[in-house]
């Protein structure tokens, strides 16, 4: 199991297009993906699920990855949320 | 008789087919097979999307891309695992039955969405709730009223018709459309005038007023629907679709034949757009290019400013369906009567007169920039002309074109493509800029003459105060003298000259402004032939005297009277 703390920082938050790209990136992988925030967890394959976070702007999150692929997950989701969710 | 908004043109006669809506019935007692219920759920999933996917299909051919989209997002919530785990998890620990675990989920979901803060996060609850009672209805065996397989023509009565009932209908067989709820704007009324059928909508009570297979006329020009009309009212329907009818076929006739006046002057008949949606409408009335495509609808009904990288899209995808005819794209026009909450504009006591549009854009530099580098890194995809509103002086056109160049570098340095022929514009609405439009001229490539603003800047009236909206005359000699200086100036400095408000659609000043050197004329498409009707009968030299002569009337009532004499 790996984890990253990471800050969103895109202007709009994790609207169904940032959410969507990240949905899309998760499913690549095997790895489970979670993103938890606010004390929550959620799964980071959900597009339901992401955007149920309410995740505005500089909102903090963890990202935890788990399973064969992990470390490929991980470098690719973070990398992700650091461009602001450009694919 | 009701009346409702005149959502889409067009005339219809013909028998009311009122959907009501169905009630669903959840099974609530407790489930007796769990894992049987988990199946049952799983293969409704299966057959909701085939549905939709179909609809997708259906969609994109009949209608169109963009419309086909609302399918593509619905088809990704029926795969999510959160939606999936959350009814199987009802299932299995409450022992319910799935209709019941599906709709208490949709409620969790839909009660959630309904609650954040923001109007765009509340929309798609209903989007949720449409792929939820798609998913309740088919565990349910509950049909849709089967609205593909019409019989006879009828026009449809309903409180409201879903973009997924709107795109099953059988098209053909539908006369009109007549709804209780929605705006010019809702997916029906778009999808409606993208397929000419008339619609009225927003009409309260439609489906209680009237009966099922009575018969009613439906007038989408004015919005209102007549319920059992007697003898007389049917002969003024049957005129008047006649008259629709022929006007229709007339124009039909000149849609290939070339843009020209009698005596061989070509002239240039361009659309109006909002979106890219609206590409396909403008060439179907054979629009020449977008003289006007106004990008601030790109910027509405959301929580944040779209991304260089969603702008980019959308004006590459225009530039794209133009197929290289000339596209002129307007940067944000905000301000005004036209508000956008997120950019912070406070309130003003004159908007007409305060911050707006390249006002605010030249001190909002950040959204701004995005724009143009949005626009400059689209300008591969086709011809681009970029505008600039409400341009009151000199300085501003230079800071907005120093601004242009600055993007551009970067883009450069950033190995990005950028088109090299783009035409730079600027609106002429303001009346110290009509003013100076000879020293304007040589600045830019084309002049674009925004009508609406002009009129009431030069008339000093504002045209929402009830008071004195009847002083807003664009047969104001005043206005017509500015009008004929500003297109002359452009002609001298050999610069292009359009017009895009709407006295570019009045038929009666159509041969006025050839008569003054107007070359551009840009109007919502539907308007297109009938001005295109008009400049095939002008012939040039006349016009010239018509326009001279109109100038040197003193009042608009006089010019509104010679105008209608020699129209």
């Amino acid at each position: 199991m790996l984890e990253k703390k990471m800050v969103i920082l895109n202007e709009e938050g994790m609207h169904a297009r940032p959410a969507g790209a990240f949905v899309k990136t998760a499913n690549e992988f095997k790895s489970a993906v979670e993103i938890r925030a606010n004390g929550i967890s959620k799964n980071g394959k959900s597009l339901m699920g992401l955007m149920s976070l309410g995740l505005s702007k500089d909102s903090e999150i963890t990202l935890v990855v788990t399973g064969d692929d992990e470390s490929q997950a991980l470098d690719k989701l973070s990398n992700l949320v650091q461009n602001k969710f450009q694919l | 008789m009701l009346v409702g908004k005149n959502a889409s043109g067009g005339i219809a006669y013909g028998r009311a087919m009122v959907i009501k809506p169905v009630v669903i019935k959840i099974e609530n007692e407790p489930a007796t097979d769990v894992d049987f219920e988990c199946q049952r759920f799983q293969h409704t999933l299966v057959a909701a999307k085939a549905d939709i996917n179909k609809l997708y299909e259906k969609v994109k051919k009949s209608v169109g891309d963009e419309e086909a989209q609302i399918f593509e997002a619905h088809s990704m919530l029926l795969d999510d695992p959160e939606l999936i785990e959350t009814v199987e998890g009802f299932i299995k620990s409450n022992k319910w039955k799935a209709s019941k675990a599906i709709d208490e989920a949709a409620k969790q979901f839909i009660i959630l969405f309904e609650s954040m803060d923001n109007a765009y996060m509340r929309e798609r609850a209903l989007d949720i709730k449409d792929v939820t009672e798609r998913l309740l209805r088919k565990v349910l065996g509950l049909n849709f009223q089967d609205l593909s397989n019409l019989e006879d023509e009828v026009i449809l009565v309903a409180h409201d018709i879903t973009p997924s009932q709107f795109a099953s209908l059988e098209h053909s067989k539908v006369l009109a459309i007549v709804t209780e709820i929605g705006g010019k704007t809702s997916h029906t009324a778009i999808m409606a005038r993208t397929l000419e059928i008339p619609a009225v909508v927003g009409t309260k009570e439609a489906t209680l007023k009237i009966k099922n297979a009575e018969s009613i006329i439906v007038d989408g020009d004015t919005g209102h629907i007549d319920i059992k009309p007697d003898a007389q009212k049917i002969k003024e329907y049957e005129a008047k679709r006649k008259a629709l009818l022929e006007v229709k076929a007339a124009l039909e006739k000149i849609k290939n034949v070339p843009v020209q006046t009698k005596d061989g002057f070509s002239l240039h008949l361009e659309a109006n757009i909002t979106s890219a949606a609206d590409v396909s409408s403008a060439l179907k009335n054979q629009a020449q290019g977008v003289g006007l495509f106004r990008t601030e609808f790109i910027f509405m009904d959301r929580s944040s400013a779209p991304t260089e990288d969603e702008q980019t899209e959308i004006y590459k995808t225009v530039l794209e369906k133009m197929e290289g005819r000339p596209t002129v794209i307007r940067t944000l026009d905000i301000g005004g009567d036209k508000n956008i909450s997120y950019l912070g504009i406070p309130k003003e006591e004159n908007p007409f007169l305060g911050y707006r549009a390249v006002r605010y854009c030249l001190h909002n530099l950040p959204l701004f920039k995005t724009q143009l580098r949005a626009l400059l890194r689209s300008s591969p995809a086709g011809k681009l002309g970029i505008m600039f509103p409400m341009i009151t002086n000199l300085e501003e056109i230079i800071a907005c074109r120093k601004l242009l160049e600055e993007c551009k570098a970067e883009l450069i340095s950033e190995k990005k493509s950028v088109a090299s022929d783009i035409k730079i514009g600027i609106m002429i609405e303001v009346p110290a800029a009509a003013l100076i439009a000879d020293l304007l001229a040589k600045h830019v490539d084309f002049f674009s003459i925004g009508t609406n603003d002009l009129t009431q800047y030069v008339c000093a009236v504002d045209r929402m105060n009830e008071n004195v909206h009847d002083l807003y005359d664009s047969y104001h000699p005043g206005f017509l003298r500015l009008t004929k200086f500003v297109i002359e100036s452009a002609n001298k400095a050999e610069i292009e000259v359009c017009m895009c408000g709407e006295v570019a659609a009045d038929p009666k000043l159509t041969d006025v402004l050839v008569g003054m050197g107007l070359t551009h004329f840009s109007m919502n498409p539907a308007s297109i032939l009938k001005i295109k009707d008009r400049i095939l009968k002008t012939d040039k030299k006349e016009a010239k005297l018509k326009a001279e002569k109109v100038i040197n009337l003193s009042t608009g009532e006089e010019i509104r009277q010679f105008l209608n004499q020699t129209y």
